[in-house]
């Protein structure tokens, strides 16, 4: 079996090339920053994270997933372009590409959505959510795009979203090799449905992805989740799938993601080459 | 097949059909007593998951035996389905001359050249393994008064292809129907096996059934096609030729209960055959919501290695109404999904 191209990138007739992107970052602990709100007191906070997140490694971070804004209300457009405009700033001061969520309003409509900056300091991505299960009056979306960047291509799951099994194989098919996922679960914590979401995803669809659970309320609804790195389970300590996990007191957690040994778990086990187009065909174009 | 058909090889063909021959097998369960499932009669139905070990027999009877044990303790159990694994004829290849446990399957296809792939020995075999399999359980079924999904067996299509395929047996011993392997194992593309494109949902008093195969539960569209179609449990067989990891095993049909919600049942071969280690846990499943630890667990094998039987309660009223708030049709976005797929299969 030949290893699929778009997830080898670096891979040039039979000179192998390892590029291994450095050091990926996702912060969770300051989300109880974010439950104390001043808006301004966030913006210091990060940047004092980010300066320590650079002391800890001594490495060059590629990507930083910060947590949802997810605020007592939504924010505002004027609010929004602010904060969009400092985060750009910070992507290039640092020299990084940055994830970020908000539920946001734009006249009557509201939206749950992301963004990906890169590190120049261009918005690279903006993705809706696509689904709204529990009907909290968000207007979807019916697009689904993925960034291909020199850090990996990226797609972006929202919510509701990373239960959906069609989200992850679409954004695969596209070519997408890492997620970047924002999980809202529903407090108490259980960890199996988290489970049933993001790593799930990753496991029938061999990619890498950064989930950012947040903890708080949402629209008055209580949640409860875990930050988690996944990877398919062949790459992980005991073949979890979790490459990194959110601990106690940890203020973000980190990895370094390697697409060259991802390669190699596709290449071994190719559960892309198997698909049943027959039986798809009639799925998507007669069932549904 | 011409590629091992001798006249050897014929004459020990015939040999083995009259060793299988059904009167001789139904004579042996005769010799045996049976209790009778409950009829369902309400919308709970009680089901069983064997966990079985893989084991040669020199003898059709020998599997005739084993398989009735099974089916006695599920039916004692209360079961009014019985579900069993994958390649659960397995233990018919111990039948050829000079064929061992202890044998290497590497070592076997070698010394037969290169050019005899193990789907050949299936197919070869193909006329044995159909009438002791379906002797078998059509008898044990009818016998016993019970749904049977008696696993899966590889099998000749008839156009010299070998397949993977499942089967169900009504309580009055007539199968139901057939569901070939959708998804192969990169090893099984190495055996030279073929998957079948069609997938079947089976209305019958203990549910609407669909039963596809092991891999089959990898791909989320197998679950997802099987519930439009009308299926309120998905059976998975399974032999899983991996050594045993509890995140490996969740990767297949938890998950998939999980997003298309339905009831799940995986049947696991267990054992090492031929060199190939065969591990999982047998276990029943559901929305998380419907389970008491809110695991989506309903009963769950306690080893991954030895011979079990679980049992466990579905009640369709419940999923059913779990499914009028919850069911993945409610909120899935159909234009999105319209809009990128089946295209971007390819």
């Amino acid at each position: 079996m030949q290893p699929a191209q778009d997830f080898c990138p670096t891979v040039y007739g039979n000179i192998s090339v390892i590029i291994k992107i450095r050091v990926i970052k996702v912060i969770n602990r300051i989300k109880t920053i974010i439950a104390l709100n001043p808006n301004i007191h966030y913006e210091m906070e990060l940047e004092k994270l980010i300066d320590g997140i650079k002391k800890d490694s001594n490495e060059q971070v590629d990507l930083l997933v910060l947590p949802s804004m997810a605020v007592a209300d939504y924010l505002g457009q004027k609010i929004l372009a602010e904060r969009l405009g400092r985060y750009s700033l910070i992507a290039k001061t640092n020299n990084l590409y940055l994830a970020l969520h908000a539920y946001l309003k734009d006249g009557n409509k509201r939206y749950s959505r992301c963004w990906l900056i890169d590190n120049c300091g261009e918005i690279l991505l903006i993705q809706d959510q696509t689904h709204d299960k529990n009907n909290i009056g968000i207007s979807i979306s019916n697009e689904l795009k993925v960034a291909k960047t020199p850090i990996g291509s990226i797609g972006l799951l929202i919510g509701d979203d990373v239960f959906i099994p069609e989200i992850g194989r679409i954004l695969r098919l596209q070519g997408a090799n890492l997620f970047i996922a924002y999980s809202f679960l529903p407090k108490p914590y259980n960890p199996w449905r988290q489970w049933s979401g993001i790593w799930q995803q990753v496991q029938q669809n061999q990619v890498f992805a950064l989930e950012s659970g947040f903890t708080g309320s949402i629209n008055g609804h209580a949640t409860e989740g875990k930050s988690i790195i996944h990877g398919p389970c062949e790459l992980t300590e005991g073949e979890t799938g979790f490459i990194s996990e959110e601990q106690d007191a940890a203020p973000y957690i980190a990895a370094s993601l390697d697409y060259h040994k991802l390669a190699e778990v596709i290449k071994n086990y190719p559960i892309h080459n198997f698909y049943n187009k027959h039986l798809y065909k009639e799925l998507f174009s007669e069932l549904l | 097949m011409g590629k091992i058909q001798s006249f050897q090889e014929q004459m020990l063909l015939r040999y083995l059909l009259f060793k299988s021959r059904p009167g001789r097998i139904k004579s042996f369960l005769d010799s045996k007593s049976y209790c009778h499932a409950e009829p369902p009669q309400s919308n709970q139905v009680r089901v069983a998951a064997v966990q079985g070990k893989l084991s040669l027999v020199k003898n059709p009877i020998e599997y005739a035996d084993i398989m009735y044990h099974y089916v006695e303790e599920a039916v004692r159990q209360g079961a009014q389905l019985v579900v069993f694994p994958e390649d659960n004829a397995a233990h018919l290849v111990g039948m050829l001359p000079g064929i061992s446990e202890n044998a290497d399957m590497s070592q076997t296809m070698a010394d037969l050249g290169s050019e005899v792939k193990v789907a050949d020995i299936f197919n070869y075999l193909s006329p044995v393994t159909r009438q002791v399999f379906e002797t078998v359980f059509s008898y044990l079924a009818s016998n016993f008064k019970v749904h049977i999904m008696a696993g899966s067996i590889l099998v000749s299509n008839g156009y010299n292809k070998t397949i993977n395929q499942g089967y169900l047996f009504g309580p009055d011993g007539v199968i139901i129907g057939t569901q070939q392997k959708l998804h192969l194992l990169p090893l099984e593309l190495e055996w030279g096996l073929s998957c079948g494109e069609e997938l079947s949902v089976f209305p019958t008093p203990v549910g609407k059934l669909a039963f596809p195969i092991c891999m089959d539960a990898t791909y989320f569209e197998t679950f997802r096609s099987s519930v439009l179609k009308g299926a309120e449990t998905v059976i998975i067989p399974a032999a899983n030729p991996d050594e045993y990891n509890f995140w490996k095993e969740l990767r297949g049909i938890w998950p998939r209960v999980q997003e298309s919600t339905v009831f799940g049942i995986r049947s696991s071969m267990v054992g090492q055959l031929l060199g190939i280690t065969l591990t999982g846990r047998s276990g029943i499943y559901a929305p998380l919501e419907l389970t008491q630890k809110k695991d989506g667990i309903l009963a769950e094998a306690k080893t991954y290695n030895e011979d079990e039987i679980i049992v466990a309660e579905l009640d369709y009223n419940l999923l059913r109404e779990y499914r009028r708030n919850e069911g993945f049709m409610n909120y899935l976005n159909i234009d999105l999904c319209k809009r990128y797929l089946p295209h971007l299969y390819k």
